[in-house]
């Protein structure tokens, strides 16, 4: 059975490690973790922080989504941030199932099926391009903007 | 590993705090997502965000991202340097430390927003 590694460097990781993914993936969370401090933070600040996170309405979205800096950032976030959580949390699975195989299979297959769906989803969410309201559509003519609902426009 | 002392509890919370953020990330992709749907179906979702223990719980998500992020790097240091294991408890405090300001830092920032009648304080941002 595989077992994540629990080495304290990487010459002990190598000498732990039962196969060579075992060590990539030792290799990944450390690399991909180190990225993440720097871009989690930073989104953190950027949405929940300096802005607040509760007035982001389609607009909002629908505009910061039109720029390509910010789509890469975004797609980054999403893909390090939920391989580097599938494999966190297969070394969880791991530890809790270490004598229970017939589980081990089945919550993984529910956990990582759930997780590819919605890698796939917030990839095609952000490579689709939303209509931004005021440049591709507009809101309704005999509408108060500001009166519609938490700024739906006619899209 | 660590005789159950500071390092098992780091090693716990690491988890802990990884689980949860693993499962608002799942949460967020799809709310944020729906924008794809349309404007009104990533209205009616996002209405859920809005209820205030949700809002609440969001500055608890920052903390936990916060923590999983410094406390990551107290593993990196452990993994790749010579000292980092020696002074590996120095390092969770320091840890703790910065999760904490981080998670004050987004208290302060979201209770004028949270309950504008009771926190009337302006933000260094202005908001």
């Amino acid at each position: 059975m595989i077992m994540a590694i629990k080495a304290r460097s990487f010459r002990d990781a190598k000498a732990q490690a039962k196969s060579n993914p075992e060590l990539v993936w030792w290799v990944f969370m450390r690399l991909s973790g180190s990225a993440l401090v720097v871009l989690t933070l930073f989104h953190l600040f950027k949405n929940h922080i300096a802005v607040d996170e509760g007035s982001w309405d389609y607009e909002q979205i629908a505009s910061s989504y039109a720029g390509w800096w910010n789509k890469l950032y975004l797609f980054a976030l999403l893909t390090l941030g939920l391989v580097h959580g599938a494999n966190g949390i297969r070394y969880v699975i791991d530890d809790f199932t270490a004598k229970k195989p017939a589980a081990r299979f089945w919550v993984k297959s529910v956990t990582f099926s759930l997780i590819g769906a919605v890698l796939v989803f917030g990839m095609l969410a952000l490579i689709v391009d939303l209509p931004v309201p005021g440049v591709d559509c507009v809101y309704p003519a005999n509408s108060d903007p500001a009166a519609t609902n938490r700024g739906v426009p006619n899209c | 590993m660590y005789k159950g002392r500071e390092g098992q509890w780091a090693f716990f919370l690491h988890r802990l705090s990884g689980v949860a953020i693993l499962s608002y990330l799942i949460l967020h992709t799809v709310s944020i997502g729906s924008t794809m749907l349309g404007a009104e179906v990533y209205s009616a979702v996002h209405k859920i965000y809005e209820l205030m223990p949700f809002r609440l719980g969001l500055i608890a998500v920052a903390g936990a991202v916060a923590y999983h992020a410094f406390n990551g790097l107290r593993i990196v240091l452990m993994d790749f340097t010579d000292w980092g294991v020696k002074y590996q408890r120095q390092l969770w405090y320091g840890s703790l430390v910065f999760a904490a300001l981080f998670m004050l830092l987004t208290l302060y920032a979201n209770l004028p927003r949270l309950f504008p009648t009771v926190f009337t304080y302006t933000t260094i941002w202005g908001q």
